[in-house]
């Protein structure tokens, strides 16, 4: 077992993270306060060819194995403190593994391009107001009318949605399978009649991520835009959604690591009765434990990305990943405002909005309990 | 290897909840329809089904006709393990 990275890696890595450091890290308290989407840094994400990453070279990508990937978000997460525009591109990262994976010829060639540019923003649509965790209770229906499925329903929490100039929707196409066989997955552009999209969420965190709702009404598809086959909807999800916990597993040990620096440093300068706070052992025993679930969370990540570049099933190892490193995400944001005190509260520290932002990571790509029962069930509870 | 025994005795013992052995599984006996598969069960199954028979099961082979029975299932498995 080797657990060391390749020279080719290892530069990679730096050269975003000298990227990120320079180019992404502007205007970032207003960006929050407002819920601005930089463009601008997106585009030059795309001109560092973040974005092209998973797209295979025959659609204008550089694709590099799974790991490679981890690495590179796993760095620009380190390094750009623009949490919700990491978010947008690890959307657009599991849109583009989706279309490279399950899209024909044709799609291919008209999406991947795009994507991969930056040029066009993706997103996928899952969840509905009614349908969180429980997937399968989704109510968006595709049906037959001639040479049309005609959708009819709305998604809610879409990451990048009201962006996106492309979607892709997962609705039921058949009720009474809805187990296997009986939810399809669709490419949705943003111009489609019946397609309508909501304004942005406004919410505690992420905030420069947008996120909304989409309605469907009466909007008509080609079968030419069915991603896969009619049915196979769950399979491609569940196949995507290891791809989506192990990227965004990546962007939270970036944060972590950025975090764990930042009260290191605090832990230095700060002085109270007579010392520097990271003598006392309160504040260094918080610092070994954010330490500890760092190096398990890497440990946990790059195995997740390993089992997919094998081509291996990873249902138990990318939920065991999401549930830890996202609970220790969340933990390191808590202890980081407690170690800074009550500077750590202010706005002008930028501590607090990493907990706003880490706080949902517990939540999306799904929540730690629904984690939980998957690995215990994978147990054999 | 019989896929067919090794299967359908998965389902039974980690599956179904079946402690007493009583209402075994058969071969036949629908797997969808019957709600003996649901989506963790699913999860579950398709660990095994690539542990135990060293396949990979691509998203276009995850359709109900391959799942319905254990009979269905063991087809699949054989097809597969046939080509290597």
């Amino acid at each position: 077992m080797d657990f060391s990275l390749s020279k080719e890696q290892i530069l990679f890595q730096k050269s975003i993270i000298d990227f990120a450091r320079k180019e992404l890290n502007d205007n970032l308290i207003e960006n929050d306060e407002k819920g601005s989407f930089s463009l601008k840094n997106w585009k030059k994400c795309a001109g560092m060819d973040i974005l092209s990453i998973q797209c295979p070279v025959k659609y204008g990508g550089c694709k590099e194995d799974f790991l490679t990937t981890v690495l590179g978000i796993e760095a620009l997460s380190y390094a750009c403190k623009d949490s919700g525009l990491v978010h947008a591109i690890a959307t657009q990262l599991c849109c583009i593994i989706l279309l490279s994976l399950f899209g024909n010829e044709t799609q291919k060639e008209k999406h991947l391009p795009n994507l991969s540019k930056g040029e066009k923003i993706a997103a996928q649509a899952i969840t509905e107001p009614e349908a969180g965790s429980d997937v399968l209770s989704m109510q968006t229906a595709a049906v037959i009318s001639g040479e049309y499925y005609k959708i009819n329903g709305s998604k809610t929490f879409i990451s990048n949605g009201p962006l996106a100039d492309v979607i892709i929707l997962f609705a039921i196409t058949n009720p009474n399978r809805r187990q296997l066989g009986g939810v399809s997955s669709f490419i949705i552009q943003k111009d489609q009649k019946g397609l309508r999209k909501g304004e942005p969420l406004d919410k505690m965190g992420l905030r420069t991520m947008h996120n909304g709702e989409l309605f469907f009404d009466d909007c008509l598809v080609s079968h030419d835009d069915i991603l896969g086959k009619e049915g196979q909807g769950m399979a491609i999800f569940g196949d995507v959604i290891e791809f989506e916990r192990t990227i965004l597993a990546a962007a939270h040990l970036g944060t972590m690591q950025r975090i764990l620096e930042m009260c290191i440093q605090y832990g230095k300068s700060r002085r109270q009765f007579g010392q520097p706070i990271e003598k006392f052992q309160s504040i260094s025993n918080k610092i070994s434990d954010m330490k500890v679930n760092l190096e398990l969370g890497k440990m946990m990540l790059y195995k997740m990305a390993w089992m997919k570049d094998q081509g291996r099933r990873a249902t138990l190892e990318t939920s065991i990943g999401k549930l830890f490193i996202s609970e220790s995400l969340k933990k390191a944001c808590l202890e980081a405002i407690q170690i800074h005190g009550g500077y750590g509260y202010m706005k002008e520290y930028e501590v607090e909005r990493e907990l706003r932002d880490g706080i949902a990571s517990t939540i999306y790509s799904g929540t730690s309990e629904l984690q939980r029962n998957i690995i215990s069930s994978m147990a054999g509870v | 290897m019989d896929s067919k025994k090794m299967i359908r005795e998965f389902i039974n013992s980690t599956i179904i909840d079946n402690p007493n052995g009583k209402n075994k599984l058969k071969d036949t006996d629908p797997l969808l329809e019957a709600g003996i598969l649901d989506s963790l069960g699913m999860m579950k199954l398709l660990s095994f089904l690539e542990e135990t028979f060293s396949v990979s099961l691509e998203a276009k082979e995850l359709m109900p006709e391959n799942f319905e029975t254990v009979e269905t299932l063991s087809s699949l498995i054989e097809n597969k393990t046939s080509k290597y």
